[in-house]
């Protein structure tokens, strides 16, 4: 009968999959699985209709790298999207709906609910990156094990390249990058929570219409030599962003540097602040 | 002993609009109330202040908590039902289970199963492919399965057919209520709960029109049938409501002796429904 935070916390991260596990687990299930086809027909196109040998750059560890890595990016695109559309709806749909009051009737406070929210961002999406990552680099590895061997290049089976592992390290440098990287992507999280809680209509719109406007405002006062200073957040932020593109799985190791401190502290209190209001507002607003 | 539920100057504003006026009532343990109000008098806006949902102005406390600032402590201790189909419909029938379980401490998933045994529920359905009437019967099983102090039921059983109507307040009757539990349940259906309540509140405009133990009720208002020849006599005696019916009159008294009363024409105890219109139609003269 006691129920820790720790089952609270579970349950609740549980309904957050289950609830958009379209846009968190099947597409881009479906879409690795596009890859993995693409792939495989490539390699298959080129070992025997054009037989014609891989290169001695191209080893099983190598190719499956290469596989991975292109999964990676398209990854990380659909998770974008789809956590762009996750954090700027979630707070507004629920309110827009029913369900809401089954949700209420149940003991877990606005706070919790909202960092659940935060967790799925910031830890569930790069998990699911990581696992997907891992499945398709072992499909890379069996399957490239069995083209090796069809060349008769014994070298390259399996066991040596499990042996190696780096097919298998990789996903899980990128995942800690992630995990790195999404401290710095706090704001944007907290950004897109605040509008989902507080948007009467389109959060989405507002979400990403109310800078764009303010920017091309800030452009046309930029033609008198005036600013309201909105480019210059955007593009500062874009920087900060520039700084740890490494993170995002773009096969260079991200290495904290002194120089990352403030802007990571700065992220990590904007967000918060932002994450603070999101609460507050699902605290204050009685929609239902 | 302890209210469930006690209001003092109890006021909500929208605006300049006044949706509650300085309400008044207490409500102790083991009772089962009508909250009972036409559209616009205010039912809902009192359950939300009492579930913690809205804040009000005034003193409210809900097993001695004050719910707007105790609101996760005191929903595990009160459960609701807030009108009929609001389960995640994306879910599937032991999803919500595992989710009741891990977020509820007085939920018992075993009651869950037992109550689901007797319907025709499958643990594998999705919340979506229910009929509202199944749907109805999963969230009343989720919501008997805990262990809570306080139930509200707000319009549970709108939309449903008589069968499940009946079945829902057997149900709420046999398995879940007990004298430690307390039910207040708000509904426009008030022939069907007449037989479940123990106390009765009616609400109109924002204020408490009667708030009343049925016994008091049954004391306190009569019927009287009429013919014509003492229609006059019956209305000197200030009746709450009249209205004509087939050879006669029929009129509602409060508070007169039944004896006198009973010397004009045959007496009998009138149902809720009557009640009901007579008060909201007291309110509207007065």
């Amino acid at each position: 009968m006691k129920n820790t935070l720790i089952m609270k916390c579970s349950a609740q991260l549980k309904r957050e999959v289950l609830e958009y596990r379209w846009s968190f687990i099947y597409i881009p299930l479906f879409l690795s699985l596009l890859v993995t086809i693409f792939c495989l027909g490539f390699s298959f196109y080129w070992l025997f209709i054009r037989k014609e040998a891989l290169g001695s750059e191209h080893t099983l560890n190598g190719t499956t790298l290469e596989f991975m890595y292109a999964n990676t990016s398209l990854m990380l695109m659909v998770y974008f999207f789809a956590l762009t559309n996750y954090l700027s709806s979630c707070l507004y749909d629920d309110r827009k709906s029913k369900q809401i009051l089954f949700f209420r009737s149940m003991p877990v406070s606005e706070s919790l609910n909202v960092m659940m929210k935060v967790v799925v961002a910031m830890i569930v999406i790069p998990t699911l990156l990581l696992l997907i990552n891992e499945v398709v680099s072992l499909i890379g590895v069996v399957v490239g094990s069995i083209f090796f061997v069809a060349l008769n290049d014994s070298s390259q089976i399996v066991f040596p390249a499990l042996s190696d592992a780096n097919v298998f390290v990789v996903p899980l440098q990128i995942y800690l990058d992630n995990l790195q990287g999404m401290f710095f992507v706090l704001p944007f999280i907290g950004y897109l929570l605040l509008i989902s809680a507080w948007a009467k209509r389109f959060p989405m719109v507002i979400a990403f219409g109310v800078p764009m406007l303010l920017a091309f405002i800030d452009f046309l006062l930029g033609q008198v030599n005036l600013t309201i200073g909105v480019i210059d957040l955007l593009t500062l932020y874009g920087l900060w962003w520039a700084e740890i593109r490494s993170t995002f799985g773009l096969r260079v190791v991200f290495e904290f540097e002194w120089q990352h401190l403030m802007p990571l502290l700065k992220s990590v209190l904007i967000g918060g602040l932002l994450i603070s209001a999101s609460i507050w507002l699902r605290n204050n607003r009685c929609e239902i | 002993m302890e209210a469930v539920i006690h209001a003092q100057n109890v006021s909500k504003h929208y605006g300049k609009e006044a949706v509650l006026k300085n309400i008044n009532f207490s409500i102790e343990p083991g009772k089962i109330v009508g909250l009972i109000g036409p559209n616009g008098a205010g039912k809902t806006t009192l359950l939300k202040g009492i579930l913690g949902l809205a804040p009000v102005d005034g003193e409210l406390s809900v097993l001695g908590m004050n719910p707007k600032k105790n609101r996760e402590v005191l929903i595990e201790q009160v459960s609701f039902i807030a009108d009929t189909a609001v389960l995640p419909t994306w879910m599937k029938v032991h999803q919500i289970i595992d989710y009741v379980k891990g977020v509820h401490p007085r939920f018992s998933e075993e009651k869950c199963l037992h109550f689901l045994k007797n319907t025709k529920i499958k643990m594998k359905s999705t919340i979506s492919s229910l009929s509202k009437g199944m749907m109805v019967q999963l969230h009343l099983s989720l919501i008997m399965s805990i262990d809570s102090r306080l139930l509200v039921l707000d319009e549970p059983t709108l939309g449903l057919d008589i069968l499940y109507r009946k079945q829902f307040y057997s149900l709420l009757l046999n398995d879940y209520y007990d004298n430690q539990k307390t039910i207040l349940i708000t509904t426009h259906q008030v022939e069907e709960i007449e037989e479940v309540l123990t106390d009765l509140i009616f609400i109109n405009e924002g204020q408490i029109v009667l708030n009343s133990s049925m016994e008091e009720v049954a004391e306190r208002f009569v019927e009287l049938e009429v013919e014509q020849a003492n229609k006059d006599a019956a209305m000197s005696l200030g009746p709450l409501h009249f209205r004509s019916v087939l050879g006669g009159f029929r009129m509602i008294f409060e508070g007169k002796p039944k004896a006198a009363l009973s010397e004009l024409g045959k007496t009998t105890t009138p149902g809720l429904a009557d009640i009901f219109v007579a008060k909201m139609q007291q309110q509207v003269n007065s």
